[in-house]
């Protein structure tokens, strides 16, 4: 059978599908795929098909159902976005040959999907084909077999009064029997709770997982008493069988547990606090290997759908009141590091979209955390007076040991017309490609869909070693990067023989003609090495690789910060969460509570070098921060953990964000200046240097410590 | 220098005390192991160094004259055959006493592939032995609970001998107030773990470690059979008894709480063990179910009231669930067939031996006086 042209596969797709070349070293939900259940995005400006009328057919008139899809539930019934979540499901799959490609299969489940939008094209006339981006698949246990979202949810109950503000929390682990979500009245003010992983009980207002209501968990919590655990297990929270699940809340503390309690919980140690019973609460908690794994693939599907559940269900919440939306609060401590990081990715681009439509309606915050990377030297800037002789390198530096995929992304400025610029790659010392790669800043024509691409597998002694590829991100914005396999060899399936990439400093370059177009004005290149540290929790194996600026000279590394220009190349200002780029997104950097310094780990926003007295900001920057650590020698936040009084104690600016998000729905709760519970910040220090970086890194407002004392 | 030669050999009675010092059962720390678990040495005085063994002679030398030497006094008999002077004996020598006094009624039976352990003749569990299959699925539930390894380190680390300090911290129980309370505990562990190991040697069940190598326990594999787990039996026997004891004693405003923590205590050792990889779900829930009927075995041995169920049990893949456990105990309707059959009452009758100690126990309630409130 000829080879397809895949339609639909961008580098991560390309990569991560690909079973010769990054498949067997991915997840086990995606190595080991079984599922004929898929969560994806579309990005299409086109209106959504209504599913409920349309079917998709393996060629027209044929009498079998080939592609059931189905949406989430929609806020606004997604009306006026661009990038959507929807998920399918090939019905009649099993009764065909095991396809051994999934590239192929999902490709060709595309193409019947787009059957559709091409009807659209023509009663539009305008041939504007949806991109797609496939996510991690889901388990079929976790699949609604009677879906309907317009359906009610089961034994929600409406608060007597209404609420005056809704707090919103989208995490792993969420403890929703802690008695620390109870209102007075002893009833829990987790009005909804969306657990996305969980096995599915029957019909449902969800498309996967199941959802719980304020009804039904105080239902669990009269059934099992005080017995948290008992709860967990009758509610599917605590399912072995379940990887995405699996014994998470047998754990004294988890991340959401320390996220959710910090944001909308009792308070610790401070005695004087307003009642809370006028915030209701809505919780989503994603799949685990969605809110462990941070290498940014896959998984957009799932936030988008927590996220435009949340809001969905606020709206339903304040119908019952008869308001139209109430005041909403979403903290989101989750991210990445590498990613467009100029607000027009995927995600970036459905946030703000959705955080325009709804604060015209009423006050709606996302509070994100701005990352934990500025040490970790992920990020490099070039400027136009980097380019020497029409070419600028990077060392990217990849740990021996590792056992997961490598990634490192080059982005290039918007409006650079790339004509004459290649990108090239070499392998640490020792090494040799069986054919020097290199790759012009253009699609191949072999790629007539999507976005112009194109790819060149890195093969060593013809083992497929990794994969560097070109391509113009949503049409507008060309990336460069390289995805490795791991560093080690590993057991592969069907006992194919194992691949795997040296370790060692590998080097990225970006060449053009002289008669090349320079940077446009105030242009750079961008480039971040993805998140591949092991979250102990998934024992991935993963080890970070980071960037390496060559030829640079011995210096002294100062113990404390040095507030000077120029800043090297390899820098912490830049590497702000890659997910949190979008313009409304509230992003919180993270202080020493004794110290008021910013946490050392804390990520900043962009930072340019200038001629001038002090260095430019680009892109988006962190705008307030909250406590990261207690002090030099407390770190970490206080909060509390899975079971009614058990202490947590969380170190990053994921603990920081929920401050703010408490912060801020109480003040919207009693009708205040949201900002009206922080101090406003200001940097004036004779250094101007020194008022830049510490803006940037701690923003404008300053919330103070939830607890007292130091 | 010669005259001392001859008393050298006095050192002899050092062997009367046994291994261990004076620490009673009430001492705490320390792997206990089974044999005679925490009695073992315990209240013995212990062997005396030379030095003291010559002291003691030269000094009697020194000072015999004064007592004359006419013949000695005709004594008083101690009663025969008597409770009374149980408490003149060393702890030790009681854990001797009531383990022959309770085992001497145990038998047990094998039948096919399974094992039924029962007490004066009645049936306490039956236990189906798991086949491989279900071993190797089994499997798979403790490679999941290695996630907890982490956070259950300190209590699994400090849980390998028997865990009284964690009922202890629930009732809290010192040896200066709670001799007997803390001895009524070790006797029920000692019955426990001794049950455990016949049905353990019957059933023959390879540890999971030796199933699957992925497993790779945290702690050393003990070195006999799986299942039933012992630490699920002693755990779930000492909760019966401390219910029991709770009960009577009605010394605890809050006796619903420390009810629920015990139950939930029992739960946490018994899984544990999974955690650190040396126990499948299956052991926990034959070794519950072996536990709580041993409890009521003791507590009728007592003379208390009891009421533990005979169950007999056909492991199936499922993880354990304490809280389903008692639900089944108590004759709740639970949502998923866990293989627990709940059978008959336990029998069981009152033995002097055991009643003194249930007695001494009892004045140990925390009610601020010499003795319980019943």
């Amino acid at each position: 059978m000829a080879q397809r042209v895949r339609q639909y596969t961008g580098p991560y797709e390309r990569w991560v599908f690909g079973k010769n070349l990054g498949r067997p070293f991915s997840f086990p939900a995606i190595r080991n795929w079984s599922s004929r259940y898929f969560a994806a995005l579309m990005d299409s400006p086109v209106a959504l098909p209504d599913v409920s009328k349309v079917k998709f057919r393996a060629e027209p008139g044929a009498e079998v159902e080939r592609v059931n899809v189905r949406y989430p539930p929609l806020w606004n019934n997604g009306q006026g976005l661009s990038v959507r979540p929807f998920c399918f499901y090939d019905p009649i799959a099993e009764e065909e040959p095991a396809s051994t490609s999934i590239e192929d299969w999902i490709d060709m489940l595309l193409e019947l999907f787009d059957q559709y939008t091409n009807g659209l094209d023509e009663s539009t006339g305008k041939p504007r084909r949806a991109r797609y981006r496939v996510n991690f698949p889901i388990n079929p246990l976790s699949w609604t077999q009677d879906y309907d979202p317009t359906r009610s949810v089961d034994e929600f109950v409406p608060q007597a009064a209404a609420p005056k503000a809704i707090v919103a929390v989208i995490d792993d682990g969420i403890p929703f029997a802690n008695r620390t979500y109870l209102n007075d009245a002893g009833k829990t003010r987790i009005s909804h709770c969306w657990l996305q992983a969980a096995r599915s009980t029957g019909p449902g207002a969800v498309p996967f997982g199941r959802e719980l209501s304020n009804g039904q968990i105080d239902a669990l919590r009269a059934e099992h008493g005080r017995d948290e655990k008992a709860i967990y297990y009758a509610a599917g929270a605590i399912d072995a069988d379940l990887p995405e699940m699996g014994n998470y809340l047998l754990r004294e503390t988890t991340h959401g547990a320390h996220i959710m309690s910090t944001a909308a919980g009792k308070i610790l140690g401070k005695a004087q606090e307003p009642s809370q019973d006028d915030i209701e609460i809505i919780a989503v908690q994603l799949p685990n290997t969605i809110a462990w794994d941070t290498s940014g693939f896959g998984k957009e599907m799932y936030m988008l759908s927590a996220l435009h559940y949340v809001f969905e269900r606020a709206k339903r919440i304040a119908e019952e009141h008869g308001v139209d939306e109430l005041p909403l609060v979403v903290n989101f401590s989750y991210g990445w590091s590498a990613g467009r990081h100029d607000g027009q990715s995927e995600m970036d681009t459905a946030i703000q979209e959705l955080l325009e439509s709804r604060r015209a309606l009423a006050p709606t915050y996302l509070v994100m955390p701005s990352g934990n990377t500025y040490l970790d030297k992920m990020h490099a800037n070039f400027q136009e007076s980097k380019f020497v002789d029409d070419e600028i390198s990077i060392g990217w530096q990849v740990q021996p040991d590792d056992r997961t995929s490598s990634y490192v992304e080059m982005w290039l400025p918007e409006d650079l017309d790339p004509e004459g610029y290649t990108f090239e790659v070499t392998p640490p010392r020792g090494v040799v490609f069986d054919a020097a790669p290199s790759l012009a800043l253009r699609g191949a024509p072999r790629f007539p869909r999507g976005d112009p691409r194109n790819f060149v597998n890195l093969r060593v002694g013809g083992a497929v070693v990794g994969q560097m590829s070109v391509d113009k991100n949503r049409g507008t914005r060309w990336r460069a990067m390289v995805a490795l396999a791991p560093s080690m060899p590993l057991k592969m399936p069907d006992d194919d023989p194992a691949r795997w990439a040296p370790s060692g400093r590998w080097t990225l370059t970006l060449k053009r003609k002289p008669t090349s177009p320079c940077l446009p004005e105030g242009g750079y290149v961008n480039i971040w090495a993805q998140r591949d540290d092991d979250p102990s929790e998934l024992r991935t194996g993963g080890r970070q690789s980071y960037l390496v600026e060559l030829d640079k000279a011995p210096t002294q590394k100062p113990a404390l910060p040095e507030y000077k220009q120029p800043l090297s190349l390899v820098r912490g200002f830049g590497s702000m969460n890659g997910v949190a780029n979008a313009a409304w997104v509230t992003r919180v950097g993270g202080y020493v509570q004794s110290t008021d310094h910013p946490a050392s780990y804390s990520s900043a926003g962009g930072l340019l070098n200038t001629d001038g007295a002090v260095p430019t900001t680009w892109g988006q920057h962190v705008d307030m921060c909250a406590v990261a650590d207690r002090s030099p020698v407390l770190p970490g936040t206080v909060a509390q953990g899975v079971y009614s009084g058990a202490r947590s104690i969380l170190i990053g600016t994921s603990g920081a964000a929920p401050q703010v998000a408490r912060s801020i729905v109480r003040a919207l709760a009693d009708g205040v200046d949201p900002m009206s519970g922080m101090t406003p910040q200001v940097y004036d220090y004779d250094n101007p240097i020194k008022n830049v970086q510490l803006k940037a890194r701690l923003g404008d407002y300053k919330t103070p410590p939830l607890w007292a004392g130091g | 220098m010669a005259r001392y030669g001859g008393v050298g050999g006095v050192g002899g009675v050092g062997g009367v005390g046994g291994v261990g010092g004076v620490g009673g059962v009430g001492g705490v720390g320390g792997v206990g192991g089974t044999g005679l678990g925490d009695f073992l040495g315990a209240g013995a005085v212990g062997p005396y160094n030379p030095a003291l063994t010559v002291g003691l002679q030269t000094a009697a030398e020194g000072i015999e004259h004064v007592a004359g030497d006419g013949p000695a006094p005709v004594p008083t008999q101690l009663p025969e055959n008597s409770t009374a002077n149980l408490a003149r004996s060393a702890d030790w020598v009681r854990g001797s006493l009531y383990l022959t006094d309770f085992v001497k009624d145990v038998g047990s039976t094998v039948v096919g592939s399974q094992v039924s352990l029962s007490f004066e003749g009645h049936n306490l569990v039956s236990i189906n032995r798991p086949s491989a299959d279900l071993m190797a699925e089994q499997a798979k539930f403790v490679r999941e609970y290695s996630d907890l390894r982490a956070d259950r380190a300190a209590e699994i680390t400090s849980q390998l001998g028997f865990p009284t300090e964690y009922f202890a911290m629930i009732l809290a129980l010192h040896p200066a107030h709670n001799r007997y309370t803390l001895e009524l505990i070790t006797v029920t562990q000692l019955m426990c773990a001794h049950m455990a190991m016949m049905a353990k040697y019957a059933l023959a069940i390879r540890r999971p470690d030796q199933v699957d190598t992925r497993i790779m326990p945290m702690i050393a594999t003990p070195g006999h059979g799986s299942f039933p787990s012992a630490h699920a039996t002693e755990a779930y026997g000492v909760s019966t008894v401390m219910l029991g004891l709770m009960d009577a004693w009605q010394s605890f405003a809050d006796n619903p709480d420390r009810r629920a923590l015990l139950k939930q205590l029992a739960n946490r050792i018994a899984v544990n063990r999974t955690v650190a990889g040396v126990h499948y779900p299956m052991d926990s829930w034959a070794g519950a179910s072996l536990g709580q009927a041993i409890g009521g075995a003791i507590l009728g041995r007592c003379g208390a009231a009891q009421s533990a169920k005979s169950i007999t049990y056909t492991p199936n893949n499922t993880d354990f669930f304490g809280h389903e456990f008692d639900a089944l105990v108590a004759g709740d309707p639970v949502s998923t067939d866990y293989g627990v059959q709940i059978g008959a009452n336990v029998q069981s009758s009152q033995s002097d031996m055991f009643h003194w100690l249930w007695h001494k126990a009892l004045k140990e309630a925390h009610t601020g006086d010499d003795g319980a409130m019943v």
